[in-house]
């Protein structure tokens, strides 16, 4: 049962309870004396964190229910820790790059750090933000139930812990926001200290020389950043023919050029890992056997001392008895839903009343975007009918420096538009003309604007740069708004900011606004918006 | 631009190219660009791989327009790397009329970018950023190295089947490499003991000697050229390097401008030079200088007037010989040029810079005019906003350190002049006229630091007689 910290002056609304909830009334629904409660959401992560606050906000008597930490992956082993070893780690780059501070006329020392302070700062952070998490809650009414729920039918949950009884509640709706846990290809054994996923490299228990990543997304560059700032090596492996294949093809090769080639970093790409044998920190290597993916003929064995596995989540749905619901697991083990985040039964029918957002759906495997869809659900499930458009959801990669997009890359682009036949245009600028960059000396990096060259609609944004994960948002924002490249035109930047890369950006976008009937381009937006993402 | 870096080969050897297609991306100091082929054919071999850098003007790879070009340009790219050494790097590339060399594109507007044959890359072809990598060497034993050991290894031309590992289980480590690489070119020498300095000073010849004929040594076994291909890997053998000498204080690689300035100063000692001297008179000339300055006539225009005057009677000296593209000596030419482009070196006033600012058609414009451009030509310069042609296309350069009571000094020949002159202080000295009479005067030293090769002593003398004349009698600048 999770208590409210001494020095918490906000007043308790309601307290949490784990023997059995008799029947309650609620003011706000219609169908309030038949079930416990107006929504259930199973899974206390920042998706349903997200679609709790908005419950409340339309006046849903809502109870979330956790079977572990609240804050879940986000929180304790996700974007949170991450950022704080980044921000620290990062700091350990900076004051050792003695070029970057002399061309500034900077002199430094030498720069120590020790693993355990940067850890304690994550964990610090980690504890701060789930007493945050369960607080928000708590003080505007939210039930906070602990338990492990399954399904009995579509309106009824009963929950469990070992050492709890638990009990069992009913709703008018049902969201499940269960997340996911890291991938592990098959034939690889995690020991949780020399072969790991990203779960325990947040922990950080040592320091590895040399570590081999699996994967080159956003979590394995992240943690290559981390590595190599602290002074270890890395290895990257990619089943792919290129290294970061998700990212837009500029932005992956200005990635290569500013976060691997300067680095003591490596790559093998095209490959499988087929076979980890596990090591002794410090004293025996780990050994990783590389096959081609084409021919499966064996390409090498590496030897280093840690592994990382960082090729992706899978979503969790364990113990929910999806079955009592007729419900399956598409591929990858996601559950489906349609653009309104209800769940859809193995014949492709809406189950009436179960929704499911967040890692769970695999839609978007984003923090923001679960509580986006959340807010997104609860809407839907109060009769307002609303589809999330992912498109206008940004992605970021905190590096240095940053990465962050929204929308399509050119490559996604340009098969759309030869797919439904209108074309597109491209507008690209340098970090090396802005002001503010060339100030810190930090001038590398590029931005990428893509739109339709009949309507001025924008596909997609990329950035590469300082602050980049901060500067996506007016473009996102601007894709939310249904806004055109001609719209941008009188977006004013403050000077000097970097945010006015984008600003040249825009202006470097060819583009006349012509007749257009508003029909057209919201039609097409929504057809763009049923694209699946996984990042 | 003088150099630039291969990205990304957006093309393999092998591949099919049509005319226009992308095939590479260079990075220069701007921005990427992407490099069409003008002609179709087969990528034949890459010379220089993803990653390395390479001069303006240098081969990069062969494209075969027929099947049987293709192992033509395949042997021609094999023999270029291996018969890489300083002395043949400048024979010319042998032509063959059905292949064509993809170059890096020099950036429009640069008149005077680098043409060179010589290959700076001395990185093994062999060893390609691949799935095998860290594949096997000939005995069998597979080799296992860090990433940034195979990086430095790569950058100082090192096999890593010859060196030996003293990481965990034997692994070659970066320090490996480096020590290897140590080895190899000290021949013996290490970090502490600098038995064998590889960067001597270069001492400029006692002032003293006033007129004399020397040539320079050549510079004894210069250690193999070292790539620096990122910023971060080249700090570590600096230091590495002076750590015998009282400790490092801070160690601040070479700006842009200091490795031009750097790397120009050491081709100048391929050229034999010889330094005359004389002393002139400036009481007339210091006269008119203060009658002309409240028109806005500066110091500088005057003496690049003077001297652009002076050079018309002796052509000789404001010529280029064209030795410097390689070949032999003997079949030089000298190039005599149309107009006096007097440049005029100057330091960086916020940073530790030299530049040479170029008057062009010295000899034509009058001293006003001069004096215009030339205050035009400092404030671009101190803001580095001059182009190529601004800089790089003078003919004869000035070197002035009078401001600073230097009495006199000898000049380093800038790359493709014939001469350079040295301008120290104006000084009230004591002498005797034609008349035994003893009195006071304003002398100045001037030292006429010239290409020997072409230049002689009486050529270098009588040029300096004639300058001497125009200096001591300055009216006639006025009248141009």
């Amino acid at each position: 049962m999770p208590k409210r910290p001494a020095h918490s002056s906000i007043p308790a609304v309601r307290t949490t309870q784990t023997s059995e909830i008799t029947t309650r009334a609620s003011a706000s629904s219609a169908d309030s004396l038949t079930y416990d409660y107006d929504l259930i959401i199973i899974g206390c992560g920042v998706g349903g964190h997200g679609a709790a606050l908005h419950a409340i906000e339309k006046g849903l008597r809502t109870c979330v229910l956790e079977s572990d930490v609240v804050g879940g992956t986000c929180v304790n082993r996700g974007c949170v820790p991450s950022k704080a070893l980044l921000a620290a780690t990062g700091r350990v780059r900076d004051l050792r790059n003695k070029m970057h501070l002399a061309s500034m006329g900077i002199r430094v020392g030498d720069v120590d750090f020790d693993v355990e302070g940067i850890r304690h700062h994550a964990d610090q952070l980690v504890t701060t933000m789930r007493t945050n998490l369960s607080n928000s809650l708590e003080s505007v009414g939210v039930d906070l139930l602990r338990g492990h729920g399954y399904f009995v039918d579509n309106h009824t949950i009963t929950y469990e812990l070992p050492d709890d009884k638990g009990g069992t509640i009913t709703a008018k709706d049902i969201i499940i926001c269960t997340g996911s846990v890291p991938a592990v290809p098959p034939g690889i054994q995690i020991d949780g200290k020399t072969v790991f996923s990203s779960d325990d490299a947040l922990k950080m228990s040592w320091l590895p020389p040399w570590v081999a990543i699996i994967g080159s997304g956003y979590i394995g560059l992240e943690f290559a950043d981390i590595y190599t700032a602290l002074g270890s090596e890395v290895t990257f492996i990619e089943a792919v023919d290129k290294l970061m294949p998700a990212f837009d093809g500029d932005i992956a090769r200005m990635a290569n050029r500013l976060l691997i080639q300067p680095r003591h970093i490596d790559a093998h790409s095209g490959v499988f890992v087929t076979k980890v044998i596990p090591g002794i920190p410090n004293k025996v290597p780990v050994k990783l056997e590389l096959t081609d993916a084409k021919t499966g003929e064996a390409v090498d064995t590496l030897e280093v001392d840690a592994c990382l596995v960082a090729t992706g989540r899978s979503p969790y749905t364990d113990g929910l008895n999806l079955d009592a619901l007729n419900v399956g697991l598409a591929k990858g083990g996601a559950i489906s839903v349609n653009d309104k985040m209800q769940v859809l039964a193995k014949d492709g029918s809406i189950v009436e009343g179960v929704w499911c957002i967040g890692d769970a759906n695999a839609r978007m495997m984003l923090a923001h975007a679960a509580s986006a869809q959340g807010i997104s659900a609860v809407e839907n499930m109060t009769g307002n009918e609303n589809v999330l458009n992912h498109l206008s959801v940004p992605a970021a990669c905190f590096t240095h420096p940053e990465i962050s997009f929204c929308g399509l890359t050119e490559e996604q682009a340009r098969a759309e538009a030869e797919a439904n036949g209108f074309s597109i245009a491209v507008s690209k600028t340098s970090y090396k003309a802005n002001s503010k960059a060339q100030a810190e000396n930090e001038a590398d990096g590029m931005a990428k604007l893509i739109y339709r060259s009949d309507t001025g609609e924008i596909l997609g944004v990329h950035i590469m740069g300082l602050h980049a994960a901060d500067l996506i948002h007016e473009a996102s924002n601007a894709i939310a708004a249904n806004q055109t490249v001609a719209d941008l035109k009188f977006n004013v930047h403050a000077h000097p900011t970097t945010s006015e890369v984008i600003d040249e950006l825009i202006r470097n976008a060819k583009f006349t606004a012509p007749e257009l009937a508003a029909d057209d381009s919201s039609a097409h937006a929504d057809a763009m918006a049923k694209k699946t993402f996984t990042h | 631009m003088t150099t630039g870096k291969v990205v990304e080969w957006m093309k393999q050897e092998g591949d099919t190219v049509e005319s226009g297609e992308c095939i590479l991306v260079v990075e220069s100091d701007k921005a990427d660009m992407d490099v069409e082929t003008f002609s179709q054919g087969t990528l034949a071999s890459i010379i220089a791989p993803a990653g390395s850098e390479a001069k303006v003007g240098e081969c990069l790879a062969y494209l075969a327009e027929t099947e049987e070009d293709i192992k033509i340009a395949r042997a021609l790219a094999a023999g270029l790397s291996a018969s890489m050494s300083e002395q043949e790097l400048d024979k010319p590339l042998p032509k063959q009329a059905h292949i064509e060399t993809s170059t890096v594109p020099a950036p429009s507007g640069s008149s005077s970018s680098e043409v060179s044959t010589a290959a700076a890359v001395a990185s093994d072809p062999a060893m390609k950023q691949s799935k095998s990598a860290s594949s096997s060497s000939s005995s069998g034993m597979r080799i296992v190295a860090t990433p940034y050991a195979k990086k430095r290894a790569k950058s100082l031309g090192v096999t890593l089947g010859d060196v030996v590992g003293s990481g965990i289980s034997g692994r070659i480590v970066a320090e490996d490499v480096e020590y290897f690489a140590a080895q190899r070119s000290g021949g013996g020498a290490t970090a502490e003991h600098v038995a064998h300095d590889p960067y001597p000073t270069q001492t400029p010849v006692s002032a003293a000697a006033q007129s004399y004929v020397h040539s320079l040594p050549r510079p004894s076994s210069a250690p193999p050229a070292t790539i620096q291909s990122s910023s971060g890997s080249s700090l570590a053998p600096a230091a590495k390097r002076f750590s015998a000498r009282g400790g490092i204080s801070h160690v601040i690689p070479l700006t842009a401008m200091e490795s031009a300035v750097a790397i120009n100063m050491q081709r100048s000692l391929d050229v034999a030079v010889a330094v005359v001297a004389v002393d002139i008179e400036m009481t007339q000339f210091e006269k008119l200088y203060g009658r002309l300055k409240p028109k806005g006539v500066t110091i500088t225009a005057m003496f690049a007037k003077a001297v652009a005057s002076a050079l018309t009677k002796h052509p000789l000296l404001y010529a280029t010989c064209d030795a410097e593209t390689g070949g032999d000596i003997g079949d030089s030419a000298i190039i005599y040029n149309s107009h006096v482009n007097v440049a005029v070196a100057v330091s960086m006033p916020n940073e530790h810079g030299l530049i040479t600012p170029v008057l062009e058609k010295a000899e034509e414009t009058d001293m006003f005019e001069l004096a215009r451009k030339w205050r035009d030509l400092l404030k671009r310069a101190r803001s580095k906003n001059l182009s190529p042609n601004e800089y790089a296309s003078g003919n004869f350069t000035i070197s002035n350190l009078g401001m600073y009571g230097v009495k006199s000094f000898q000049a380093i020949l800038p790359p493709g002049q014939s001469a350079i002159l040295a301008l120290g202080s104006s000084n009230p000295i004591v002498t005797a006229d034609d008349h035994g009479f003893i009195g006071v005067r304003n002398m100045m030293t001037v030292n006429l630091t010239f290409d020997h090769r072409f230049v002689y002593g009486t050529d270098a003398a009588e040029f300096l007689r004639t300058l001497r004349a125009i200096i001591e009698n300055p009216e006639l600048l006025t009248s141009s």
